[in-house]
């Protein structure tokens, strides 16, 4: 019998697919989670976690770091690498898709819950000097490539996430946005190995460089962090470059972490007033499904204003944490399963030309911005 | 002539190379090179606790040692015995207990052990040596030695030949043995310095007994040392069978018959084939219950079946209901009681091993077992693989395998030394593979390689040991800078009402020496050289987040100020006083007495803040010290309590009191300790020692009330009789008269103005008095003469080397002498109070501690802290907050002032924390503190080298911190 949704309506949760039409895909993703990352609660110690933390070791370090978070492994990359491999080998059921579609509301409320992640007075040790340089460099970073990507004649969906993470150095802010750009997903991932093919290949030259110029260890920690930005692979290199600019790179990440919400609220920005400017263009569809300004967007700004006034403790943080691996690990885990891999290929290798093409010039501005500091005396730590 | 010469050394060459080089020295009982490296993780390497039968917690740790080794022309030679595996229990192994055990990372439980006590006699050594005793590799220390009265005594530890020791222990054939302490249990309350010192020529510790024939300030002849060995042990590699037990039936067990047949002694076990009719073994066993004496060698016989040439070993248990078919026990318990209740069953313990010490591991003849006993109980602590033959890594052979271990899959080596990258004289890659094919980092660390391949990579207590002679090197000049380990933030602030006698914060950055900070060493009169230190501990400090501020509570910051010794009068021996070298002059000093009283066995009360609560201490006297019951053992079922006393720093006093009542050796009892403890002036005489308290019925130690000093140097002074000197600008000290066959000598000291004069006749300096030189007090004081009061005050004293030169008399003189009184503000900043830190073996000034009597408050609008005053008025250091959130400090430092100008630590918060406590520079004080945390700093030295964060469990192992606090 078909009744109408007016018909069926009993509360606002009434918009949701029934238990029984959504728990295959729940349950697909849940347990890809389970078998990726160590969850709070979970005791399984069989995960993909465990297994690429066992590689590690038998590989060894490199650079003293783990070979697997310079490849980014992560509580994102993880289920999605595993959904992303059941999905293209095994194929997705049509009984899992309506569960798989809960990735929009987990996306918007990973990145609330997020909000706590980003304080600014963890920042506050590094100086007034370096937080201004690494906002300018995120926003030059961004502009340039929202710029480079349009005169590539890219879709914007795909420019604007990589320009949101390349600038912020996160290769997780293309999830994030993803909901806020509503980018495709072939887009996202496309994003996401442009950024993390690009960090890898310099967090190993980037020490070439260093010792080329004759940089000092913290000077060399700034251009890792700022220059590169993703996590492991910034190490890669610090630590590649000496001890102590590894050391120093773990300070200055503080200030990347606080400056990362401006760098993604920027690229949102930008394209969403684009949007709303010319919302005829059809070369414009970034943000354009958006009828309004997203609230999910709004509450995590306000979460995030508040959160600097230090109402959410460390001891809370950390366990809104653990939930947001909960997060991400059910919404990368549906993400990967609901992804062909020609969707991933069929937004090109553009992206890798705008990826290192603006990675290289924010490289070299940061470069010349350490020289000059350096030359002049001027501290920046 | 010169033909006679050419052949003979001719001769004396070819000997040489006949004889070889003198025999490469066994590394047995030695420490790796002081700056290897210290991985605490590889994951085949196990760390973990387990439970006995009874629920008693047993840590258990596996490592991986190289020491002795050396590279050179290409090649890493690492001689026999260099390369060491090494698996311990932090407590012992014994049979009956179904004791855990790891054996090249299995799981195994120890079911048979053979013990015997090892006795070597006339060992002779020198100071500084450590002598190897026996075949097998113990060595005897003669770490130190230092005086009372001008007596030697002396500080030795046995060294097991994987490095292990459990404490160094004070003997001396000087003084009056701890037999000899008279009943003082009439004292109480303070009564003034005694003769006596007390220090036994004999060490009895539980198993073992050293005994010191003589020895004097460099050498030492010992009569016997007596220590247990582990001759052979049983392991059991898979969990035990348990069957309940029927009388005058049989259980099944695979294919064999049990039977228990009931005797009034206990079961006649009978082992048959399937069918019954072939006997394969039979026993009469007792059934085993917890006593400690059963598994004495006469007796453990009686508990146990051994079946010849079937893999098995019987056992008759009580085992409570729930437990039956399991050897999983869900608490821990410190005391292995007896089930109440419980069915008699049948334990069966499969895949049996049995290892020799001294012979080649079963799997692998490359190998030699080494078993070494607890020397407190006699039982297995440590089992220990060595290489029988040295060997060589180079470019054709890069890797050497380690022992092969069993293994349910497959028996393959445990782990593998790689030196694949060895260029001349410089390793630039080694590492160790595990049994899981895991690796560590590279352990050359930096491009230049190292001169060895020496590494310790496991976290097993022997560590700590072999550490001893280097660890302050090693945390004090870190390689990659000042360590800071991030907090664990709590929901809670960590408040803390009071800091006094408890240490800091296990995880306090540790500054190392800074300028500000002196340490220097120093000569004496006698010409004696000992190291003057001073430094900053902040403890218990906090962040009130709830109000948006830095607490460091009172007794929470304080500046001390230590020698390598004590400091004794009548030396001239000076100590740092807020930068500047001061001189002791005289000081005050009584014996702190209290009798009847209980002390409360210390549990550990785990809490987040890291900062145990001791509401048992027994306090003696305000400020001054505190007895706390930390450790207890049974042995054989008597009572043993190892009592501290703890000092007001928070650091214990260098010896523990170990009692026991009711053994003797002469009754045929496996241990002995003295049922009362005597050391230097102090004592402690228990009326009952029980596993939970201990009922003491006298106990005094030394207390100081003060100290006098002058920042000027003392002026040695020649005087005839009738002849005067300026005693500063306004005194005058004049010689009376001397008498030099009665070491007397008569002096006045007079204000310049006239208007206080005074005599004292000082002496006599006889042979008689100078025995009781320079600790006795009543003896120094009648050596000197203080005079005048307050500012002014001025001090004549009998130099005691030579008082007598060219027909005068020879004084030193001290002027503006200043005074530390305990419990008092400090006259040049009283902000902060005096606590001066006595010796508990002689009275004289240990220490001189400055606290913060009130809490001291940081927040955005104070963030600085001005330390105390130095003479100049300016602080000695600060603490300045740079960057707080109120909930997080991301940095702070410490600045002080030296020389005129103003030097920076390195900020302390490099990763956020929620307190600021420190230590800063190096002296005994902040030594004891390192000590204590050693093996979780030296951890999270490895982890800060590569930027990885501590596992939260296994980082900061919160409980082995607190309990060597």
């Amino acid at each position: 019998m078909n009744t109408s949704y007016e018909e069926r309506r009993r509360s606002f949760l009434s918009c949701l697919y029934s238990t029984q039409e959504a728990l295959p895909g729940l349950l697909a993703m849940f347990f890809i989670a389970l078998f990726s990352n160590n969850l709070a609660g979970s005791p399984n110690p069989l995960t993909l976690e465990n297994l690429f933390a066992w590689l590690d070791g038998v590989v060894g370090p490199v650079n003293h770091q783990p070979l697997f978070q310079i490849l980014n492994s992560n509580f994102v990359w993880n289920p999605f690498l595993m959904g992303l491999i059941i999905g293209n080998v095994f194929g997705v059921p049509d009984c899992w898709k309506r569960g798989l579609s809960y990735i929009h509301i987990l996306m918007p409320l990973g990145i609330i819950m997020l909000a706590p992640h980003f304080v600014f007075s963890h920042a506050e040790k590094a100086g007034l000097p370096l937080i201004l340089l690494a906002f300018a460099v995120m926003i030059i970073t961004a502009t340039l490539t929202l710029v480079l990507g349009r005169l590539l004649s890219m879709d914007d969906r795909h420019y604007s996430t990589i320009a949101g993470a390349l600038s912020t150095g996160d290769p997780h802010v293309v999830a994030i946005l993803m909901p806020m750009l509503k980018s495709r997903g072939g887009q996202v991932i496309n994003a996401l190995g442009c950024i993390l093919l690009f960090g890898l290949v310099a967090s190993f030259l980037l020490p070439l460089l260093g010792h080329a110029l004759n940089m000092d260890d913290e000077a060399f920690a700034v251009l890792s962090v700022f220059g590169i930005g993703n996590t492991g692979q910034m190490f890669n290199a610090a630590f590649g470059y000496s001890y102590e600019a590894g050391h120093w790179a773990h300070y200055v990440e503080a200030v990347r972490n606080a400056l990362m919400p401006a760098g993604f609220l920027f690229v949102f920005l930008v394209m969403f007033i684009r949007a709303r400017i010319r919302p005829h263009d059809e070369h414009v569809h970034a943000t354009l499904a958006h009828k309004r300004f997203p609230l999910f967007v709004a509450v995590f700004i306000i979460v995030w204003i508040a959160v600097q006034f230090h109402v959410v403790k460390e001891p809370a943080h950390l366990a809104v944490f653990e939930l947001v691996k909960w997060d991400f690990s059910l919404a990368a885990a549906a993400l990967g399963l609901s992804l062909p891999l020609r969707e991933i290929a069929q937004w090109g290798l553009k992206g890798v030309v705008l990826t290192f093409a603006s990675g290289i010039f924010r490289i070299a501005l940061l470069t010349l911005c350490l020289l000059a500091a350096a030359h002049f005396k001027f501290p920046l730590i | 002539m010169n033909k006679l010469l050419v052949s003979g050394v001719a001769a004396a060459i070819l000997c040489l190379l006949v004889s070889g080089a003198p025999a490469a020295e066994s590394p047995h009982g030695l420490a790796p090179a002081g700056d290897m490296p210290f991985i605490p993780e590889l994951g085949g390497l196990r760390h973990k606790a387990f439970k006995n039968q009874y629920g008693q917690r047993r840590d258990l740790s596996e490592a991986v040692l190289v020491r002795k080794s050396s590279v050179k022309a290409g090649k890493a030679t690492v001689p026999a015995g260099g390369l060491c595996y090494i698996s311990e229990t932090e407590q012992d192994a014994a049979p009956f207990r179904r004791d855990p055990f790891l054996l090249l990372g299995e799981h195994a439980y120890l079911v048979d052990s053979k013990v015997s006590v090892r006795t070597v006699r006339d060992v002779s050594l020198k100071k500084g040596e450590k002598v190897t005793v026996d075949d097998s590799g113990y060595r005897l220390w003669f770490d130190y030695a230092t005086d009372h009265y001008d007596l030697p005594y002396i500080q030795m530890a046995l060294i097991a030949p994987s490095g292990h020791w459990p404490m160094e222990f004070s003997v001396s054939s000087k003084f009056p043995a701890i037999k000899d302490l008279p009943d003082r249990s009439h004292m109480e309350g303070d009564v003034e310095q005694l003769d006596e010192f007390f220090l036994d020529p004999v060490f009895e510790y539980g198993a073992s007994r050293f005994e010191v024939k003589d020895h004097d300030f460099t050498k030492a002849h010992f009569a016997a040392l007596s220590y247990p060995v582990i001759e052979e042990a049983t392991f059991s590699l898979a969990r035990p069978v348990v069957l309940d037990l029927r009388q005058e039936e049989y259980r099944l067990y695979g294919t064999k018959r049990i039977y228990a047949f009931r005797e009034n002694e206990g079961f006649r076990v009978r082992v048959t084939d399937f069918s019954g009719n072939t006997v394969l073994a039979e026993k009469l066993v007792r059934p085993i219950t917890s006593q400690g004496s059963k598994d004495a060698e006469d007796e453990k016989d009686a508990y146990s079946l051994t079946v010849p040439g079937e893999d098995m070993r019987i056992e008759i248990a009580v085992q409570p209901e729930y437990l039956r078919h399991s050897d999983f026990v869900p608490w821990s318990t410190a005391v292995p009681h007896d089930w109440e209740d419980g069915v008699l069953s049948l334990v069966i313990y499969r895949d049996l091993v049995t290892v020799k010490n001294g012979e080649p591991w079963p799997l692998d003849a490359r190998y030699t077992v080494g078993l070494e006993a607890n020397l407190l109980t006699g039982k297995l602590q440590r089992l220990t693989l060595e290489n029988a033959a040295p060997f060589t890594l180079d470019a054709e052979n890069d890797s050497f395998d380690g022992p092969v271990k069993y293994s349910d899959v497959w028996n393959r080596p445990a782990f593998r030394l790689v030196a694949d990258d060895i260029k001349g004289d410089r390793a630039l890659s080694y590492y160790v593979r595990d049994a899981f094919f895991q690796r560590t980092d590279n352990l050359a660390f930096t491009d230049k390689g190292r001169k060895d391949i020496d590494c310790f990579i496991g976290r097993t207590p022997t560590f700590i040991s072999i550490l001893e002679d280097s660890f302050l090197t090693r945390l004090a000049t870190p390689k990659f800078g000042t360590e800071v380990q991030g907090s664990h933030f709590t929901s809670f602030p960590s408040v803390m009402p009071n800091m006094a006698f408890h240490a800091p914060d296990p995880t306090a950055p540790f500054g190392g020496l800074m300028r500000g900070f002196g340490r220097e060493q120093v000569t004496n009169r006698r010409g004696e050289k000992l190291t003057s230190s001073e430094g900053l501990v902040i403890r218990g400090s906090y962040v009130d987040w709830k109000n948006d501020r830095i607490v460091i509570p009172p007794a929470g910051l304080f500046y001390t100020s230590r020698n390598a010794r004590n400091v004794r009068a009548l030396n001239g021996e000076t100590f740092y006083m807020l930068g500047r070298r001061a001189y002791i002059a005289t000081f005050k000093s009584t014996t702190f007495t209290r009798r009847n009283f209980d002390i409360d066995f210390w549990r550990v009360q785990p809490d987040a803040s890291l900062h145990p609560v001791y509401w048992q201490d027994q306090p003696l006297g305000v400020n001054n010290k505190v007895l706390r019951f930390t450790e207890k053992h049974l042995l054989d079922d008597r009572p043993m309590a190892q009592i501290n006393v703890v000092k007001y720093s928070g650091n214990n006093f260098g010896a523990p009191f170990e009692l026991a009542q009711g053994l003797s050796r002469e009754q045929g009892d496996r241990y002995y300790l003295h049922d009362r403890f005597a050391e230097g002036a102090t004592w402690i005489e228990p009326e009952f020692v029980g596993e939970d308290y201990v009922r003491v019925k006298s106990f005094g130690t030394p207390a100081i009330q003060s100290v006098e000093y002058t920042y000027d140097k003392p002026v040695r002074v020649l005087l005839a009789p009738g002849e005067e000197k300026a005693l500063g600008k306004n005194h005058t000290l004049k010689l009376i008269a001397f008498d030099e066959n009665a070491g007397t000598s008569e002096v006045e000291i007079r204000r310049n103005d006239g208007s206080l004069v005074e005599h004292k006749v000082l002496g006599p300096l006889t042979a008689e008095t100078r025995a009781f030189l320079p600790q006795h007090q009543r003896v120094v004081n009648s050596l000197q003469f203080p005079f005048d009061e307050g500012r002014n005050r001025v001090l004549a004293e009998v130099d005691v080397k030579t008082p007598f030169e060219k027909g005068k008399a020879a004084f030193y003189t001290y002027v503006n002498l200043k005074k530390l009184e305990s419990d008092t503000p400090f006259e040049g900043d009283p902000r902060f109070m005096v606590r001066p830190d006595v010796c508990g073996h002689c009275y004289q000034l240990n220490e001189v501690l400055l606290d913060n009597p009130e809490p001291i408050i940081l927040d955005k609008d104070h963030p600085r802290f001005d330390g105390p005053r130095m003479a100049d008025g300016k602080p000695q250091f600060s603490i300045v907050i740079d960057s707080f959130d109120g909930e997080m400090i991301h940095a702070w430092h410490i600045e002080t002032n030296y020389r005129k100008r103003v030097f920076k630590s390195a900020n302390l918060a490099f990763q956020p924390r929620n307190n600021i406590d420190v230590l800063m520079g190096v002296n005994g004080t902040i030594e004891g503190f390192l000590r204590a945390s050693l093996m979780e700093r030296s951890a999270l030295q490895e982890y800060w080298r590569t930027g990885t964060h501590p596992h939260p469990e296994r980082g900061l192992d919160a409980r082995l911190s607190r309990k060597f606090q």
